[in-house]
């Protein structure tokens, strides 16, 4: 993998973090399955393996005579069921993933199949005569129920009903036009099935499974891709080749409508996750459903909606299934990452314990200084906004003293693509007690003293911004929305694929003044800074900044 | 004469211990543990479900503990019906194994229809009641355990007032007794209502019984 000995740790911090998780939105991060398995939810075939040395997640095992289907959610499995399941995905709004997938260990046969698939969806129901079972993060398609025939090429989504899927097929089954293709499945709200051509078909007891490809639109589906599965040959089968996949989805704006891209083995901007080509299918989508206009949409849950601007939820995740002639299939590694403000809760951490806040392709760090203890449970809420730079430029920083500075674009935040301009994150940092109520972030006083009794703050992304230890910044403000910067950089690292820039304050919105900007502007003396010091307001904003040509 | 003197001693005993206990069951209505609010407030905007086979197989048990020996007489949940049929739920109080609940030790009976969800009110505050010596429960600490057998009826037990937390339990097996996932959560909505013995009135009930059972012995030794 070659993200390795990056994230290693990022792992280590991911685990300790998701120990604590108190809201999920947002913060999808594999680069294996070695850790966070408790917030997926698998059903049916899927499981944890190690192969080659990798912690995968196995969707089908590839045995010879065992029909299978798997689903996996993205799903928090340590807590009841409620209504609101703070794992579901703000879809509407727009997102970004990437997988990496491999079918290896074919059945030495005919066609070992079937394929997987990746599916948004927010389902009340299945279908029961396909042979689907379960309900909402339960719910299995057909593909591995014994109990029913025809179960082949059921992919493992057919018969659960209000989703979308893009599905990696590599069987040509009846209503297959090609052995090998990428295609979008959606019936809106109703029963999806695995059907790209005119006609009935049948599907376990059920013998009138129509097409639904999106839109019944050929350029839906795309056979010219390279080979997904293994190839067999006489008494033997190779492995198939490890794929990565980027997913991207941008709802309508103004005039323009939704999109939904998909790549398939792209050449990725260099160390990042984000496609440079044109992508395999590029097709107008809107997600959310409208019985007149958008009948291809979905149900959406809008528990958690409101304001402005597309909202809904649901869980996101795979599906798989492989008929008698199987084949493994494994993840190897998942980013999902939401073009729209995320939030995430994390119970601050003793001193010396970084607390993470992960938002799939980026991610924010705070550490306390050792010694520091959260004895009353002190709750921090990180509230990641993404920005358009030239947006965040003319608003936030010209007419401050940073006006030579522009934030950092963080790549895969938006359908694949940062935009012409790119896209940075603006982080709002608040805490709360127990019960929820806003407090003031824990301060460090000490730190204007002593540097190592600093919180240290660091935020980790893709880019290709020509960022250097020289020209990178991090600034901090008094207040969320406030424009009175000061600089808490201390250093940045590039190695040996992503930037991560960090800084030093001694708390959020109220100190932290360590290149004495604070002074310098107000000519302040320093007993009045002390006094600012202490006086913290409940929450500031943190932004990655560097100085084009600096 | 000492034999009639210890013969009414032990009458009066029994009057006093019978009237000692009949006034302390009209004394029904103790809180014993609550995590609703004033006027039984909760939060009825989420919670977690409670439903059959065909949904999660959810069974939800919250926990809470007894700082004295009491009687429960009742407990009340803030339930709604969220999908399906609106079968009643099955509540039992349980003992605590190591932190998750343990066996039954108490059943109880839902006493009218749970209410639907929606419209914001959560549904609404359901009576289940508990009759027997199964009710008399010492201190200590025990889990309220919640299960819908009927496979067509989702029910969603609210959360508790202004989102307290709590231990909670829950398994996606239907099994009321476990194996149980646990965290430390939002609480669930609900109140467990019963008789604490007041210290006076142990203080009479105490040796009264001792009595009793003195007099008993030396009867039989007679």
């Amino acid at each position: 993998m070659r993200y390795e000995i990056r994230y290693s740790s990022l792992l280590l911090l991911l685990a300790l973090c998701l120990c604590f998780g108190a809201s999920l939105s947002g913060q999808i991060r594999y680069e294996d399955f070695s850790t966070g398995k408790q917030f997926l939810q698998l059903n049916g075939s899927a499981s944890f393996q190690t192969y080659q040395g990798n912690a995968v997640l196995r969707l089908t095992d590839g045995g010879a005579g065992n029909a299978e289907a798997a689903t996996v959610y993205f799903h928090n499995t340590t807590r009841p069921p409620g209504l609101i399941d703070p794992a579901k995905q703000q879809v509407a709004g727009g997102f970004t993933t990437w997988f990496e997938f491999q079918m290896h260990n074919p059945t030495v046969c005919c066609n070992p199949g079937d394929g997987i698939a990746f599916i948004i969806q927010n389902s009340t129901a299945v279908d029961p005569s396909y042979g689907a079972s379960g309900y909402g993060f339960k719910a299995l398609g057909a593909g591995g129920n014994h109990n029913y025939p025809n179960q082949a090429g059921a992919m493992g989504y057919a018969g659960i009903n209000n989703n979308l899927v893009v599905e990696f097929d590599m069987v040509q089954d009846p209503w297959d036009p090609t052995s090998n293709h990428i295609a979008i499945q959606t019936c809106g709200p109703a029963t999806n099935t695995p059907v790209h051509l005119p006609g009935k078909y049948t599907i376990g007891n059920n013998s009138n499974v129509q097409s639904c490809l999106l839109r019944l639109d050929m350029h839906s589906i795309d056979s010219n891709i390279p080979m997904l599965g293994g190839t067999c040959n006489g008494s033997s089968c190779a492995d198939g080749a490890v794929h990565q996949a980027v997913i991207g989805y941008t709802p309508p704006s103004g005039n323009q409508p939704g999109s939904l891209q998909i790549w398939l083995d792209p050449t990725f901007l260099p160390g990042t996750h984000t496609p440079s080509g044109v992508p395999n299918v590029n097709v107008p989508y809107n997600i959310v459903y409208n019985a007149q206009s958008n009948p291809s949409g979905l149900n959406l849950d809008a528990q958690r909606c409101s304001g402005s601007g597309p909202c809904g939820y649901a869980w996101v995740g795979f599906t798989a299934s492989q008929p008698a002639e199987g084949t493994a299939q494994d993840i190897f590694g998942w980013e999902f990452t939401l073009s729209t403000p995320a939030q995430i809760q994390q119970v601050i951490q003793p001193g010396g314990m970084p607390t993470v806040f992960p938002f799939g392709a980026h991610e924010a760090t705070v550490t306390y200084p050792t010694g520091f203890q959260n004895p009353n449970g002190i709750v921090m809420t990180v509230t990641a906004t993404p920005v358009a730079r030239y947006v965040f430029y003319h608003l936030r920083l010209l007419g401050t003293q940073f006006a030579n500075e522009q934030c950092i674009a963080y790549l895969s935040t938006g359908a694949g693509q940062s935009g012409p301009n790119g896209t940075c994150i603006v982080y709002s940092y608040t805490c709360q007690d127990q019960h929820g109520n806003p407090v003031v972030c824990p301060s460090e006083p000490q730190c204007a003293q002593d540097p190592t009794q600093c919180i240290v703050d660091t935020t980790t992304f893709y880019t290709t911004d020509p960022v250097t230890a020289a020209n990178a910044d991090y600034l901090e403000n008094h207040s969320i929305g406030a424009n009175d910067w000061f600089s808490i950089y201390t250093s940045y690292m590039n190695q040996p694929i992503d930037g991560t820039t960090s800084g030093k304050g001694s708390g959020f919105g109220g100190g932290g003044d360590l290149m004495g900007f604070f002074n310098n502007d107000r000519g302040l003396p320093t007993s009045q800074t002390i006094r600012k010091l202490a006086g913290q307001v409940p929450g500031a904003d943190l932004v990655a900044t560097f100085t084009p040509g600096g | 004469m000492n034999c009639v003197l210890r013969k009414s001693g032990v009458f009066i005993m029994a009057v006093l211990m019978g009237a000692m206990i009949c006034s302390v069951g009209a004394a029904a209505g103790d809180i014993l543990y609550t995590t609703l609010g004033p006027s039984g407030a909760y939060d009825g905007t989420n919670g977690s479900f409670v439903d059959g086979s065909n949904y999660y197989s959810s069974v939800v048990a919250d926990s809470f503990t007894l700082g004295a020996g009491a009687t429960v007489t009742d407990a009340m949940l803030a339930l709604g019906n969220y999908l399906g049929s609106n079968n009643p739920v099955s509540l039992y109080i349980e003992s605590n194994n190591g932190g998750v609940p343990g066996s039954v030790i108490a059943t109880l009976s839902q006493a009218g229809t749970i209410l639907p969800w929606g419209n914001g009110s959560g549904g609404g505050l359901v009576t289940f009641n508990c009759s027997g010596a199964q009710c008399a429960l010492a201190a200590g600490t025990y889990w309220l355990v919640a299960w819908e057998q009927d496979p067509n009826t989702q029910q969603l037990w609210d959360n508790a007032y202004e989102d307290q937390q709590g231990n909670n339990a829950f398994n996606l097996n239907g099994s009321p007794t476990g194996p149980w996932m646990t965290g430390f959560y939002t609480a669930n909505a609900f109140q467990i209502d019963g008789i604490v013995p007041e210290p006076g009135t142990l203080l009479v009930l105490i040796p009264g019984l001792f009595g009793v059972g003195y007099g008993l012995r030396r009867k039989l030794l007679a």
